[in-house]
């Protein structure tokens, strides 16, 4: 089939937004979108064109748990998630009045204009030291691995720590390392090995927490068991997730 | 674009930089939306809230892939909504969709004209395309919308209007074509 045809490409096109074209031939015509601008122009024409039968629809409001959920799948804010009925209340609140609240993982609130920070009380326990920079590495489906820094505090060195949610397949003879991407085309940064399950505690050197502290995004590559021999990612990188500094 | 997609843009952008209370105002605006759209397609409200909760960690994974001129940021978040809930009515056995087929088209019967927003109150580019629906023969017309609100498939959509298979799919290609030349590129 000549899927360069461009109005053939169309009516496909117009299939796969509809929904229509299902079974093989959707996973086929998906398969080749992602490697042809003159399809997904067609698909996102058609989307622009369709979309607006679905306006007619009155909203029906999702229930509070459904956002629970995905605020605690991207880390940002176990308060609301673990914390009694009031504190979702008290965030419902906030969030409706003041644009721009940064969350943290504990009890903090700030705003960011002007520059005052509002500590709320509520029933859950103040983390002694909090992490400010964290991440959620995820495939498609779920959480795979939850990683937080605590820089040092006193004579403690900097750490990260690492949980793992879940177990994903890979060889036995492989490992998943853990890189720091830089935004200014620097070569990565290695932060070591993670575990496939269990949680792990990576050292961070006071150079790599340096680095850590400007890093934007983070990788996972396979690596020969061990880590990468080079010192550079060396295998595939199948997970690239933001690091988020908060606060 | 108009003023709220220009917002909803800036806050998928705020999104892509990690900011977790941009998604949370994006969430409160639009999930009210995708969760009627998902509803629609998927019957039953455990799975559209499983749904809704995959669409908003692929908005939050993926919003750097938006880019504003490629469209509306609802036209977008619709997407994502509806390929979602396709999938997963996809991979659903039978036995864990709620009924058979003739059961899937006699529940839409009922949702099929209900609980629609009034078309006055739709903003010009909605009731543009609404105009083009109306001038659609009615067959054209029902067995797109039962297609696009529904997920309906051509067999399924067949068995709703008990209408030979060959005979959907041609209303469905040429109602898509009478939009397309309604509605210009």
């Amino acid at each position: 089939m000549n899927y360069q045809h461009a109005e053939l490409i169309d009516r496909l096109a117009a299939s796969y937004v509809l929904g229509t074209l299902r079974g093989r031939a959707r996973r086929r015509f998906e398969k080749l979108l992602s490697g042809s601008i003159p399809m997904r122009r067609a698909v996102q024409g058609w989307e622009q064109r369709l979309f607006w039968m679905s306006v007619r629809l009155a909203p029906v409001k999702p229930p509070e748990r459904v956002w629970m959920q995905i605020a605690n799948r991207i880390g940002a804010t176990k308060a609301v998630v673990a914390a009694p009925v009031q504190t979702s209340h008290l965030w419902q609140a906030i969030a409706a009045t003041v644009a721009g609240i940064a969350l943290t993982l504990g009890v903090l609130l700030m705003t960011r204009e002007p520059e005052v920070q509002v500590r709320v009380q509520t029933q859950v326990e103040v983390q002694p030291v909090q992490s400010a920079h964290t991440a959620i590495v995820a495939d498609a489906t779920a959480p795979i691995w939850v990683l937080n820094a605590y820089p040092g505090v006193g004579s403690s060195a900097a750490e990260l720590r690492v949980q793992a949610v879940r177990e994903v397949p890979l060889a036995a003879d492989r490992a998943f390392e853990l890189w720091m991407l830089s935004d200014s085309g620097a070569p990565p940064v290695s932060l070591g090995l993670l575990p496939r399950n269990g949680s792990a505690v990576l050292p961070l050197t006071a150079e790599k927490l340096r680095v850590l502290i400007a890093t934007s995004k983070i990788a996972v590559s396979i690596e020969p068991a061990g880590g990468s021999p080079t010192g550079a990612p060396t295998g595939p990188v199948p997970y690239v997730a933001p690091l988020l500094h908060i606060a | 674009m108009d003023i709220t997609d220009e917002a909803r843009s800036q806050l998928l952008q705020r999104c892509a930089a990690g900011d977790a209370a941009a998604l949370r105002t994006l969430y409160d605006q639009v999930a009210p939306q995708l969760f009627s759209i998902l509803l629609r397609i998927l019957h039953r409200t455990d799975l559209a809230e499983e749904a809704l909760q995959e669409v908003f960690m692929s908005v939050w994974r993926n919003a750097s892939s938006y880019r504003p001129g490629r469209g509306s940021p609802m036209a977008w978040l619709t997407s994502i909504a509806r390929y979602r809930a396709l999938d997963v009515r996809r991979s659903l056995r039978p036995d864990q969709f709620s009924g058979d087929l003739m059961e899937i088209a006699q529940e839409t019967v009922a949702a099929e004209d209900t609980d629609l927003v009034e078309k006055a109150s739709l903003t010009a580019d909605a009731q543009r395309l609404e105009n083009c629906m109306e001038q659609l023969t009615p067959q054209h017309g029902r067995a797109i919308r039962l297609a696009f609100i529904n997920g309906l498939t051509h067999e399924e959509i067949a068995v709703r209007i008990g209408s030979p298979i060959g005979t959907v799919k041609s209303w469905v290609r040429r109602g898509l074509q009478a939009l397309r030349h309604c509605l210009g590129s």
